[in-house]
């Protein structure tokens, strides 16, 4: 499988690709650890911890451009601070789900929000990290 | 119910002046009254309604108008 270099990457939110305002995505699943080491009984004593999966929990971070234009990212996400939203990202806009192009979607919480951020001569941006309520879902299907 | 794409976004894979329906949006995750609100979208129904501004005359001019010598409106200002 080849390396990728991330430069077409699809952004999704509520229906509508914000794609060419953000500049960063990370989508990560991270399991509780439950430990379950008990005594091993008989004559064999516990030699190790040992340990199974227990929930999941999901989030995405962003980091958006800010745009405050009609339509355009803060007109997109402030309704929806509080409440979830359909999401979707996928490594490569421009191709067809697939195995080397799998795409995700799941439901964020819009947990928070930063509208204006940045210094003198900065690019404002917002940077965030949505919790997922729910499974991810990977689609590969064409 | 159909809408036409209005914002430089993608909108369920629309791009501006193309129409979607309802179902379009529902199938996308999104929500109607989402896209509305935040200016995504319009209702392909909607009228079209042009604001006529009408030709103000100097005649039907409603703003009162000074007599530049005296100042006076036509009326006896002084009681």
């Amino acid at each position: 499988m080849a390396r990728i270099v991330l430069t077409n990457v699809e952004v999704k939110l509520g229906a509508v690709d914000l794609s060419d305002h953000v500049a960063s995505v990370t989508l990560s699943s991270t399991y509780d650890v439950i430990e379950t080491t008990a005594f091993a009984g008989g004559n064999v004593p516990a030699a190790a911890k040992t340990r199974q999966a227990g929930l999941v929990d999901n989030s995405v971070t962003l980091e958006f451009h800010q745009d405050f234009a009609a339509g355009e990212v803060e007109a997109t996400v402030y309704p929806l601070l509080g409440g979830t939203v359909a999401m979707t990202v996928k490594p490569n806009t421009s191709a067809p789900d697939a195995v080397d192009n799998p795409r995700y979607d799941f439901t964020a919480l819009v947990s928070e929000w930063t509208p204006l951020n940045g210094a003198v001569g900065e690019l404002a941006t917002a940077s965030v990290t949505w919790p997922i309520t729910g499974a991810i879902v990977k689609d590969v299907t064409p | 119910m159909e809408y036409t794409v209005i914002s430089n976004k993608k909108v369920c894979g629309k791009v501006k002046d193309e129409k979607l329906t309802k179902d379009d949006i529902l199938s996308a995750g999104g929500s109607v009254e989402h896209l509305l609100a935040a200016g995504h979208i319009v209702s392909a129904n909607a009228v079209k309604v042009t604001p006529v501004v009408p030709q103000a005359t100097q005649q039907e001019t409603k703003f009162p108008v000074f007599n530049s010598v005296n100042n006076e409106q036509g009326e006896n200002n002084n009681g």
